[in-house]
């Protein structure tokens, strides 16, 4: 037998683009032990939401993760409306279903760009994430916000969509499919990504079962099965989705499920423009959420996103638990490292599309009157987010006292 | 589907009479149960109803006791879930690792968020999800615990003595 060595890669670590901690243990260039270590990032939001109301908690919610922010806010709404026995107007649900499928485009095509780094092919992260720019465009557009839209509120969505941003949806939707169906081409045609990224990670589909694992990772081994497809919320009843599958059961498998689960959500966007009903946008909640418990399910771009809620009739929750798509699919993470090598470590870490919040950006401010450009820094961002606040009425240094923070 | 369900339910365990409630089509829970009827009726669900597929763990601190809530599906949109109720000043509960193995970072989050113990984890498991250093005997998630006498500086909690 070789030496074996032990290779801590983490919490902090080039290879990794969030807080995670892999003891590795190799044979030679082998791994033949992983020890996957997380909770760098508990903020403590569960226990935040049970001393604030519900309207507060949805902008907790949301802040879960800043790609699947439309994800989190949806199911934690679907599960406060559910105990309220409220429907939303269905113009409001085919907006959600909206945001939902952008949210999907962008996650995706950021996952496509982050996957050719890992692998030294910086091309196709910079194209993947030259194309997700137009979606994020199009969503600050709707919501806002680049990530994190606010569209969600309870019994409803706070911003319609009219004609103009209908034909924008349309223009974007038609550029990023004909420069994905190269990314499809690229996945199933070109021999490269195929020899890099064939074998590796695997899970069969026998082990996604016994994981637990969810989303494009279980997909990806044939388990087909979609939040949207088994249990329908928001407008997939009349949007109906078609499941995408594969059988490699490796990274390839993955990325292949990622770009044809992008066409899928083209085609579903069309539908739903297409069919966008007329009418209201928002219905009456009742004061007080009921007493009551329930799980609510949504089909994030990572995978299955669970929301348990327990109201106790007043205006703060009992309970909340959040669990998101990539708790599920790390238990199965040593398990695909094995018997892989040293190089594969960080994407088959990436392949499982691991959470970390893309907002710490710099921000471009277009001044109107002046047609200027002016690029923020740090400390303007934060001054410009105060002075946002303040002329709105809003002193943030005594909201900051007003709350207790963990 | 969920009628067969309730149906098998009470014709195995009497005992579950008016302790069902479905919530909507695909969601039942079961009211809380002592750990002499919760690992029969646990293990009937999984093993005769075929809700196999684990999803999560809900700790609740309710006061007087602490629930366990198992969120368990049929691969399907039916969830069914059963909840263990223990004593607060006693919160010994039996892992289910034998069963899923996907289970070890929820059960371990009942330990350090809400002060539960485990009997059959693995050995050898990080603690989750709380820093290393975190005080023992601090469980940020029990309803007494509160964020104002936490020192995250020292990372030490000081409740007033009169607590």
């Amino acid at each position: 037998m070789s030496k074996r060595v032990v290779i801590p890669i983490g919490p902090q670590h080039p290879a990794l683009k969030e807080p995670g901690s892999f003891i590795i243990t190799l044979e030679g260039e082998k791994v033949v032990g992983a020890q996957v270590e997380v909770g760098y990032n508990h903020r403590g939001i569960e226990k935040a939401c049970e001393s604030r109301t519900y309207i507060q908690n949805l902008y907790i919610i949301e802040r879960v993760c800043g790609i699947c922010s439309h994800a989190h806010s949806t199911a934690y709404l679907q599960a406060i409306e559910e105990l309220a026995g409220v429907a939303i107007p269905r113009r409001a649900a085919y907006i959600r279903s909206i945001m939902g499928e952008l949210e999907r485009l962008h996650s995706h095509l950021l996952w496509l760009g982050v996957a050719g780094h890992e692998i030294g092919f910086d091309t196709l992260f910079m194209y993947a994430w030259r194309d997700r720019e137009l979606v994020l465009d199009v969503l600050a557009m709707l919501g806002g916000n680049r990530v994190n839209y606010g569209i969600n509120t309870p019994g409803g969505v706070r911003r319609d969509i009219d004609p103009e941003h209908i034909q924008k949806i349309r223009d974007m939707v038609d550029i990023v499919e004909e420069r994905n169906k190269y990314y499809i081409n690229l996945a199933l045609g070109e021999t490269t990504l195929h020899a890099r990224l064939g074998g590796v990670g695997r899970l069969s589909h026998e082990e996604v079962i016994k994981f637990g694992a969810v989303g494009p990772v279980a997909r990806a081994a044939g388990v087909a099965f979609d939040v949207r497809q088994a249990e329908p919320y928001a407008a997939y009843d009349e949007a109906q989705v078609k499941v995408i599958t594969d059988d490699h059961a490796d990274v390839f498998g993955r990325t292949v499920v990622r770009v044809l689960e992008i066409m899928e959500s083209i085609r579903l966007l069309r539908f739903l423009l297409d069919n966008l009903p007329e009418g209201e946008i928002i219905t009456k909640m009742p004061r007080r959420i009921p007493a009551g418990e329930t799980v609510s399910r949504y089909e994030a771009p990572r995978g299955e996103d669970v929301h348990y809620v327990c109201a106790n009739g007043t205006d703060i929750l009992e309970r909340i638990r959040v669990r998101a798509p990539t708790e599920a699919n790390w238990h199965g993470m040593s398990h695909m490292l094995e018997n892989d090598y040293l190089a594969d470590v960080s994407i088959i870490i990436a392949a499982i599309d691991p959470c970390y919040s893309c907002t710490d950006r710099s921000i471009v401010i277009d001044n109107r009157d002046s047609g200027q450009q002016t690029i923020f820094d740090w400390k303007q961002l934060r001054q410009y987010s105060i002075d946002w606040y303040r002329n709105r009425g809003v002193d943030p240094a005594k909201l900051a006292n007003r709350l207790p923070r963990l | 589907m969920t009628d067969n369900v309730q149906g098998s339910l009470l014709a195995k365990f009497p005992y579950l009479e008016s302790k069902i409630k479905e919530q909507r089509q695909g969601r039942i829970f079961l009211d809380p149960l002592q750990k002499e009827q919760f690992w029969p009726v646990f293990d009937y669900i999984i093993d005769e109803l075929g809700y196999k597929d684990f999803h999560m763990l809900v700790g609740r601190d309710s006061g007087e006791t602490m629930h366990v809530i198992y969120l368990l599906t049929d691969g399907g949109a039916n969830m069914l879930c059963p909840k263990l109720e223990v004593e607060k000043e006693n919160p010994v509960i039996r892992s289910i690792y034998s069963r899923f193995s996907n289970c070890t970072w929820h059960e371990l989050e009942l330990v350090d968020l809400l002060g539960f113990v485990v009997e059959g984890l693995p050995e050898g498991l990080p603690n989750y999800p709380l820093p290393d250093g975190w005080p023992k005997g601090s469980h940020p998630l029990r309803k007494d615990w509160k964020v104002e006498y936490f020192n995250k500086e020292t990372l030490t909690y000081n409740p007033p003595s009169d607590i």
